[in-house]
């Protein structure tokens, strides 16, 4: 315990520490707003950026950089209804509508509170319940992560659409996606009709601007007749009443965030969309119906996405798996400075191990501050008239898609989405699921196939569902999503 | 329009192109299915045929398949609303979207013939503005200039991405 309290304060031996993790959140945080710009690709570059800087320095920017950037898509996603990273797609099912009525001012300050909120417990499950969480992620065989991924895709075909149906289809639509290209078991072309171009698949930040973005900028082009939504911005920081109410539920988003962030390859965009469905199912009087505008709405994906973050720690430090796609760009900037992340890790570098917590606090306070600042300036940004903002969305979209693989195509392609979102907007279909089911394709088809060749039959990939008291409780899970949607199950519950 | 609005909103009117959208993806199902049986007997010894790469895409666009299906049966069990095919076309794709997506294919077009992006761009952005608002083409010269100018410094000078 002494140990951990003299490595923790190293911030305070080395002021430029502070200086970093603050100029990191900052850059995160603007960042993260902004479509086609993504987190992996800002701590990809600060790896060879900071190469020759010491160790402790370059990791201080980089996690600054990887808290603010998980908060950052809520911005554009509450203002615009363009989600800046995946994380924050559930964000703007209420976060957009609660602008629309002239509250951008508040959604974001609930975003901005809960995500601190969120970042904190989730660095708290890093500090003290890292061993015991890693065993956890250990346990997951693969026929539970085809479990989670079917269960994220229930969960997002029944949001934020009139039925169930329209979301299926949607989510069938996204894996169908992508499945497209080459196989990366087999080297199998997929659906690529000839085109080199499609070997490397759609990538799904094209589809999330084109169907996020741009369509929703060509959906708000239909309405440049209704008048702008003047914003309120008298009350920004949620009061301390507001917090404590919905206490309960920013624990319950914390558990989900931390616990999915903790599974090697989920992130916090899974762990947001099931930590929304978890608040739609259990609020009993929200504070407006979800996706109009519900508090609820924001702060359940808000906490998961950053508590995420210090979940998506624990299998990197812990058995030097990376938990997400930042993570593993983290292992090999650990790699570079000599460091080599594995199961004693903890044991032989705690120094390393207590700087990353350290900084992650310092980051959640740092995303406080300057996530709360600027926000009645950003809120005018929706008082913009939409005749203007609209093909200026348009063009960021353009850019933000070609900035992914430096691809004239995946402009073609993020055009393609944004003509298809639009349609599903104006038949109420919902385009959550589209892009969701392309980000869990890899997830679903890969475990599905490795469980498929280690049990040698699908009946027998079925019954080792029994097998696992953790694949018992996730197969009993998707019988009650699929339960809770049969009309029977819904009268009964308003009875 | 109003008046079809309205209908579109009652549940038990079809919107119109409700139909021709939803046999559109009924359409684009048959299209996934079939490909992904070309790669089911491509790909699949029989042995792995379930492990193969050519089991979920058959899979998910049966279930495509299936869901159009029912979905097609919900439709045809709403009333038409009462719209001939110009207010159909009208309502799918009202004013100014014609326009917007014309000027999206010319821009892209001029992008794929290797016109630069900071010409194409600004020409786009600025002739979108001024059809849009219809006034104000010095101030709308300002706003092309000062996203043109935010784009240089994000993209270009700080992520140093190379646009077209």
């Amino acid at each position: 315990m002494i140990e951990a309290v003299h490595y923790i304060t190293v911030v305070f031996r080395e002021p430029l520490l502070i200086v970093l993790v603050a100029l990191g959140t900052f850059t995160g945080v603007y960042v993260g707003a902004i479509p086609g710009l993504t987190g992996v690709m800002t701590v990809s570059l600060l790896v060879s950026f900071t190469i020759s800087w010491s160790m402790n320095n370059a990791l201080a920017l980089m996690l600054g950089v990887f808290v603010g950037v998980v908060f950052g898509g809520s911005r554009s996603a509450i203002l615009l209804n363009i989600p800046g990273a995946p994380s924050a797609i559930a964000t703007g099912f209420d976060g957009y509508p609660l602008a629309q009525k002239g509250q951008a001012g508040k959604a974001m300050g609930i975003a901005t509170t809960q995500s601190f909120i969120g970042s904190i417990l989730g660095v708290i499950a890093l500090a003290f319940g890292a061993p015991l969480m890693g065993k956890f992620a250990q346990s997951f065989r693969s026929i539970d992560y085809v479990l989670l991924a079917i269960i994220g895709l229930m969960t997002v075909g029944s949001l934020g659409s009139k039925t169930l149906k329209h979301g299926l289809i949607a989510g069938a639509l996204g894996v169908f996606i992508g499945c497209m290209g080459i196989d990366p078991q087999t080297a199998v072309r997929r659906f690529t009709f000839g085109l080199t171009y499609l070997n490397s698949g759609v990538d799904f930040i094209v589809a999330m601007i084109g169907l996020f973005g741009a369509a929703e900028a060509l959906f708000q082009l239909t309405q440049l007749h209704m008048g702008k939504v003047k914003q309120q911005v008298n009350r920004i920081i949620p009061s301390w009443r507001t917090t404590l109410k919905y206490l309960p539920l920013t624990i319950r988003s914390a558990v989900v965030g931390i616990l999915v962030g903790a599974l090697p390859g989920a992130g916090g965009d899974i762990a947001a969309l099931l930590s929304y469905d978890q608040a739609k199912r259990y609020t009993r009087q929200p504070s407006a119906p979800f996706g109009q505008g519900a508090l609820e709405g924001i702060i359940a994906p808000e906490t998961a996405n950053n508590a995420a973050v210090g979940g998506a720690f624990i299998p990197m430090l812990t058995l030097g798996i990376p938990g997400d796609a930042i993570t593993a760009v983290l292992l090999s900037a650990l790699s570079v400075h000599g460091l080599r992340p594995g199961p004693y890790m903890i044991r032989s570098a705690p120094d390393i191990f207590w700087l990353i917590v350290i900084c992650l606090v310092l980051a959640s306070f740092f995303l406080l501050l300057f996530g709360l600042s600027g926000i009645r300036l950003f809120s005018k940004i929706v008082e913009t008239p939409k005749g203007i903002l609209m093909p200026i969305i348009l063009v960021l979209s353009v850019v933000g898609a070609f900035a992914i693989r430096n691809s004239l195509y995946d402009i073609l392609w993020m055009f393609l989405f944004a003509i298809i979102g639009y349609f599903f907007k104006r038949y109420d279909y919902p385009v959550g699921p589209l892009v969701l089911g392309i980000i869990l394709c890899p997830l679903l088809e890969n475990n599905y196939r490795r469980g498929i060749m280690l049990t040698g039959s699908l009946p027998g990939l079925f019954f080792s569902i029994f097998s696992s008291m953790l694949s018992l409780l996730l197969f009993l899970l998707i019988i009650f999503l699929t339960v809770s949607q049969t009309k029977r199950y819904k009268k009964w519950r308003e009875q | 329009m109003g008046e079809l609005k309205k209908q579109a909103e009652v549940v038990n009117f079809a919107k119109p192109g409700e139909r021709v959208f939803t046999a559109a993806l009924f359409l684009l199902g048959v299209a996934a299915f079939w490909q992904s049986l070309l790669l089911w007997f491509r790909v699949s010894p029989p042995a792995l045929a379930l492990a193969s790469a050519a089991a979920l895409p058959m899979f998910m666009s049966l279930l495509w398949l299936a869901l159009c299906f029912m979905n097609f049966f919900t439709i045809t069990g709403k009333k038409l609303p009462a719209a001939g095919i110009w207010q159909s076309f009208q309502y799918m794709l009202p004013y100014p979207l014609p326009a917007m997506i014309a000027a999206i294919a010319a821009y892209c077009a001029a992008l794929l013939l290797q016109v630069s992006f900071y010409i194409a761009t600004p020409l786009f952005l600025y002739a979108c503005i001024c059809y849009l608002t219809r006034r104000g083409f010095f101030i709308n010269l300002l706003w092309t200039s000062l996203c043109i100018g935010l784009i240089f410094l994000v993209f270009t000078m700080l992520f140093r991405i190379v646009l077209p």
